[in-house]
């Protein structure tokens, strides 16, 4: 046994320090290559725009191939060669470097020494200006002028002979001039190929070094390395359409309004910005990073970040539609979310029981889609006898017996049945009541379909509805027209014998069910009823008596975005991915499926791209932890005009349909700045008896306003609704023919028939311009044409680009189309 | 002295053991990132992923956006130059874009100029306006053409 001093560990030791060297190596490689994904990446995107490069190359040599063959370059070259040869011809070359020399000769020996004596002698002028300036003596005086003289005699000599120099200069290059032209001829045929082939070298010469590109954005706390990736982002070019490298989409409206440099990506696409080892880290899609990429449009849930308003914000049209949807949806109904007012978007129902039937309360509780496909209301998924419990307690509300007088009545009087009708079409009912699938214009009226009407509701309660709506619904969006009892009348005899449900009709017995059926209330039933009703908080969307203090029994969904997977109740369902999204979209969808008989919240009849939008705008509840410079507060005018007309307003619901000052709709035309468009006796005229203008569903209706009324209404809107901008153009000069020829003739060049009409020619996709010199302002008319996108009621008008002479032109062709001279205009087209 | 012998030997195995384990599970995480990138994963992701079901690339649903609002009046919803009554007196038609031999034998460039200058500057009837000076960016009109292309999808070609 060897004593341990004497023992050797050589083995050992070279064992451990190989293993140490290994580890150490594999240790740097990681390091340096392992863990940088990126560098692969950005090799792949610089070998592609070699590549690319190296494509436009060969496609611009081929094209450079087929110029080549042409006559024209043919032609040069030949010249050059011509000139070429000239050049080459003995005497050219004599002369060529006789000249050569001649100049050499001047300038090196005459002009050389020459020069040499101007410097000395200025010199000597300026000492002796130095001196005589000293000592102010005469002497001085006179050797300075002296030198003067000199030195200018010298200049001459030099002159003359730089004239020389230069007369055999011309000479010399003379010889060479067609030469020069040529060459610099056929560069011009080949400047597209030498640029490329620039690029090209340069691009082989030297890639651009492999980096990790972070932007660090203090003000929002993020560190986003994404760029290392995707390097063709932000690129002007789009260098391939495949990710990563891929340009980002619609940069026109995100890079260009969100610099990278200000927000990075990660505060709209969320992930994690930091990291770089794995592409599926870096995306947050690891089960434990709690903001994983919101990838495609859903990133427009991050819009709602900054963007205190969405709807008109170009980008963000699926968050916009969503919330749109939640609240047309009447979701603030039963979930409170900050930001969003209550609104009860439902009608009122504590006298609904005196409005329609019993028999037709059934069918809409069973499920409103079925009678209605675009009803609003969701399905409660109530069975019968909570149907019937709920319908006798909303008749037990006004009523002690069932049974109302239905106003469907096949037999009324001819006259006025066709009195009514005539009535009907030109209150032109039909923009937002559609009737069998067709009308209802206005997307965001949700009025009720006309087809069965009669067999709904009872005929005391049209009567009274028609005569004026907000006594019995005052938030309703309908207007009051102005109708005397008498045509009130004459429009309900029309919708009774119009709109009724035969089939229902054929279904009862003989006229039973057009008179009522009179059955004592179930007290019994209707407390029922009433548990309900507070139960699926029916009192969210609709006003119900005694219970005005109830508050809505929904979850509050403030920061409902943020929730985790672990706050989120699966229930019973074990068959979908643990994820807020998946769970998000099943509860829409199928909102009891998690916990049945629990759970009260109503089923949705939408298409997948609303659910989406919906799961988007859940997407972005969230807390906004934004500092303020971010945020894009939304110009809260809050108009509200006071007064006459101000009533008038609401009683005709105007801004169901117009926009005045970033509150109302763009159905119709803004009005915003009517006072500037239009003139003030037009206005009167069309309050009046509304001309034809548009198509006659976009057309207006007439709402009888009494002669008083619209004095006050056209006051009103020549007075405030006007803006100083229209009237820019003061004066347009006075309207001569040959100028409204003119504008005829490019109103017939540019196309504006396809869209406009004038006589009974043209499209109707804009008004009808038959008597635009009556109805616009020509102030109006010069911006419209200048700028129709600002100055105009539809983002559609294109705007051609037409010159100002062009434009006071057509302007004054417009403004002579009034209504005496329109007929004779569409003879002459004739 | 037997004692020593064992003491000496069983931190070597140690160590190297520990060595070992260190190394294979290090380049665990490095077949992974390889497997990102050869098997294209970054494309298809798969759970945990917040993506929604209706998915259309930006391209395409800007396009329909500016499409249904500037196009649709005259060359109609689905592309078929069926604009309502809007452009029923129009003569000639409005082009139909549903019809795949037409859109088989146009270039996406040539699309481009005649939305941008209008159809008057390629000698066809003034009716289509140019859209260069409305839209104002190259890219929405690049998104029409890409909304365009997919009218003829579902259509058979003849």
């Amino acid at each position: 046994m060897k004593r341990e001093e004497q023992k050797s560990f050589a083995l050992m030791y070279l064992i451990c320090s190989v293993v140490l060297v290994l580890v150490m190596g594999w240790g740097i490689w990681n390091e340096v290559v392992g863990k940088r994904l990126w560098k692969d990446y950005q090799r792949k995107f610089y070998s592609i725009i070699e590549k690319n490069v190296s494509k436009e190359l060969e496609k611009e040599k081929t094209r450079f191939e087929i110029i080549k063959k042409q006559d024209d370059y043919q032609v040069v070259k030949r010249k050059l060669e011509n000139a070429r040869k000239e050049f080459d011809l003995k005497r050219n070359q004599n002369e060529f470097n006789r000249l050569g020399s001649v100049i050499h000769d001047i300038r090196d020996k005459e002009l050389a020494s020459l020069n040499l004596q101007l410097t000395d002698v200025r010199n000597k002028v300026m000492e002796a200006e130095y001196n005589y300036t000293k000592s102010q003596k005469e002497e001085d005086r006179l050797k300075l002028e002296k030198l003067k003289e000199e030195s200018k005699e010298l200049l001459a000599i030099v002159d003359k002979i730089k004239e020389r120099l230069e007369e055999e200069q011309k000479k010399k290059s003379a010889l060479t001039a067609d030469i020069d032209k040529y060459e610099s001829e056929l560069l011009v045929f080949a400047a597209p190929l030498n640029k490329i082939k620039e690029k090209y070298a340069s691009l082989k010469k030297r890639r651009p070094s492999l980096q990790e590109y972070q932007l660090h954005i203090p003000d929002l706390e993020r560190v986003d390395r994404c760029m290392s990736c995707h390097l063709g982002i932000d690129k002007e070019e789009r260098v391939v359409d495949e990710q990563p490298f891929k340009k980002h989409p619609g940069s026109f409206i995100f890079l260009k309004n969100h610099s990278l440099k200000d927000f990075g990506c990660t505060v709209c696409h969320e992930g994690q910005g930091r990291a770089t080892t794995s592409v599926k880290k870096a995306h947050g899609e690891v089960e434990y990073w709690l903001k994983p990429m919101l990838r495609g449009s859903l990133a427009q849930a991050s819009c709602k970040k900054c963007h205190e308003r969405t709807d008109n914000l170009p980008g963000a049209e699926t968050v916009s539609i969503g919330q749109k949807l939640f609240v047309e949806r009447g979701c603030i109904g039963c979930h409170d979310v900050e930001g969003f007012p209550t609104v009860k978007i439902g009608p009122p129902l504590t006298f609904v029981g005196e409005k329609v039937s019993y028999k037709w309360l059934e069918t809409w509780l069973k499920n409103p889609q079925d009678y209605y496909e675009k009803a609003r209301m969701p399905n409660f998924m109530l069975s019968d006898e909570e149907i019937r419990n709920i319908a006798d307690f909303f008749v037990s509300l006004s009523k002690s017996e069932l049974g109302v007088m239905i106003a469907a009545d096949p037999d009324v009087d001819e006259e006025m049945y066709q009195r009514g009708k005539a009535l009907y079409n030109s209150s032109r009912c039909v923009i937002c009541h559609p009737r069998e699938g067709r009308g209802g214009a206005v997307k965001y009226v949700y009025a009720p379909d006309h087809t069965t009407i009669a067999s709904k509701i009872s005929k005391d309660w049209l009567f009274r509805w028609i005569k004026n709506p907000r006594s019995y619904h005052p938030k309703t969006k309908m207007p009051h027209f102005r109708f005397t009892d008498k045509e009130v009348e004459e429009l309900v005899a029309f919708m009774s014998a119009e709109f009724i449900d035969w089939d229902a009709l054929e279904d009862e017995e003989n006229g039973e069910h057009v008179k009522a059926v009179k059955r004592e209330i179930d007290h019994v039933s209707a407390g029922k009823g009433k548990k309900l009703v507070k139960d699926y908080g029916c009192f969210g969307c609709h006003e119900i008596k005694g219970f005005e203090n109830e508050s809505k029994i929904g979850a509050e969904l403030t920061s409902f975005g943020a929730k985790g997977v672990e706050f989120l109740d699966f229930g019973v369902v074990r068959d979908i991915e643990k994820s807020w999204l998946s769970w998000t979209t099943a509860k829409l969808k199928d909102p009891r499926q998690f916990r049945e008989g629990i759970s009260r919240m109503p089923k949705f009849t939408l298409s997948d791209e609303d659910f989406d939008a919906l799961v988007c705008l859940l997407a972005s509840f969230k807390e906004k932890s934004i500092p303020v410079k971010y945020f894009d507060k939304a110009m809260t005018v809050g108009y509200e005009p006071q007064g006459k007309f101000g009533k008038i307003m609401k009683d005709l619901n105007c801004l169901v349909c117009h926009r005045i000052k970033d509150k109302g709709a763009d159905f119709a035309p803004e009005l915003t700045y009517e006072g500037s468009r239009v003139k003030r006796e037009w206005l009167v005229n069309f309050l009046k008896t509304p001309d034809v203008l548009r198509p006659l569903l976009k057309q207006m209706p007439r709402f009888n306003m009494s002669d008083e009324e619209i004095e006050v209404v056209a006051d009103y809107i020549n007075l405030v609704l006007v803006d100083d901008h229209v009237l820019a153009k003061e004066d347009l000069g006075e309207i001569t023919s040959d100028d409204v020829e003119i504008g005829k003739k490019i109103y017939n060049e540019k196309g504006c028939k396809a869209c406009h009409q004038i006589g009974m020619e043209g499209g109707a996709v804009g008004p009808n311009l038959s008597a635009t010199g009556d109805r616009l302002t020509s102030e109006y008319i010069y911006m419209h044409l200048k700028d129709p996108q600002k100055w105009g009621s539809s983002n559609v008008a294109p705007n051609y680009g037409l010159q100002d002479k062009e434009i006071t032109c057509l302007t004054k062709y417009l403004s002579d189309l009034r209504v005496k001279k329109v007929g004779f205009l569409w003879k002459n087209t004739n | 002295m037997e004692k020593y012998k064992l003491n000496q030997r069983k931190p070597c195995k140690g160590i190297i053991s520990v060595l070992i384990v260190l190394m294979v599970s290090a380049c665990q995480p490095l077949a992974n990132s390889e497997e990102d990138m050869d098997t294209g994963e970054y494309f298809k992701p798969e759970g945990h992923v917040m993506e929604l079901k209706t998915k259309e690339s930006f391209e395409i649903r800007n396009g329909r956006i500016i499409y249904i609002e500037h196009c649709a009046p005259c060359h109609g919803a689905t592309g078929k130059g069926d604009g309502s009554y809007y452009a029923s007196g129009l003569e000639p038609k409005p082009r139909n874009f549903a019809d795949p031999e037409f859109a088989e034998s146009v270039q996406d460039d040539y699309l481009f100029e005649v939305i941008w200058k209008g159809t008057a500057a390629f000698g066809k009837s003034p009716y289509c306006p140019p859209w260069g000076g409305t839209l104002k960016e190259e890219e929405k009109v690049r998104n029409i053409i890409s909304f365009l292309r997919t009218l003829t999808l579902h259509a058979k070609p003849k």
